[in-house]
């Protein structure tokens, strides 16, 4: 099978179904398709495909960059991980959700990806007092 | 002819795509590029057809000769099979 890495650089594209539930409620596990494409510089808020150092490839929302450091982050994680730029095969340019297809540039994605990105202080509020609380139960 | 379960047809901007889908994408991650005609004769297969009402409906569709469609449309079933996507007991 070839990778993901090798079908970029052929054919300047890559698309596969989405595994897991990190980028819910945006993009549902086997439901939900995402096209890739190879980046020339990444933007705050963009989906990012990655290889871990582990060989596991990861979809999640890039919060900010320096350098050649990125924090990525899930849209329904709590937890950022820190990823080289190398890392970074590429960046979601459109995706299928419930068999429509979205482009990254429409008007209601980028506001979702706005809203969601102003949200997260609060989510991660939310969720450290929910954890909090569960140790009083 | 059918298209096995598991398998969907997406559109992004000009490219049409063939990607597994559901609990297969865990185990099997297949991306298969169609052409506008290989699109419309997945579709057709995701109805379930037969070969002989697949070229008819393509020879409909599309304005091309017989023997071309005819050719073409036996390239495009032969790698279906191979890639495994397609169910000829349906």
């Amino acid at each position: 099978m070839t990778s993901p890495e090798a079908l970029l650089k052929e054919q300047g594209f890559y698309a596969a179904a989405v595994h897991g539930v990190s980028m819910e409620p945006l993009l549902c596990n086997h439901r939900d398709t995402v096209f890739i494409e190879p980046f020339d510089t990444l933007k705050k808020r963009d989906v990012v495909l990655y290889r871990r150092d582990s060989g596991q490839l990861v979809l999640h929302r890039l919060l900010s960059q320096s350098g050649d450091t990125c924090i990525v982050c899930g849209d329904n994680d709590f937890v950022r991980e820190t990823i080289r730029v190398s890392q970074i095969l590429g960046v979601m340019t459109a995706f299928t959700r419930k068999g429509r297809t979205v482009r990254v540039t429409s008007k209601r994605y980028r506001l979702y990806s706005r809203l969601w990105n102003a949200s997260m202080p609060t989510k991660r509020a939310l969720h450290r007092i929910r954890r909090i609380g569960r140790r009083f139960r | 002819m059918k298209i096995k379960q598991g398998f969907a047809l997406r559109r992004f901007a000009d490219k049409w795509i063939a990607v597994s889908c559901d609990e297969l994408a865990d185990t099997r991650n297949v991306l298969i590029t169609l052409n506008k005609t290989a699109a419309f004769a997945w579709e057709q297969l995701e109805k379930g057809t037969d070969r002989a009402a697949l070229l008819e409906a393509l020879c409909d569709r599309f304005d091309v000769e017989r023997d071309v469609a005819s050719r073409d449309l036996d390239a495009f079933l032969q790698k279906a099979r191979e890639a495994g996507i397609l169910d000829d007991e349906s």
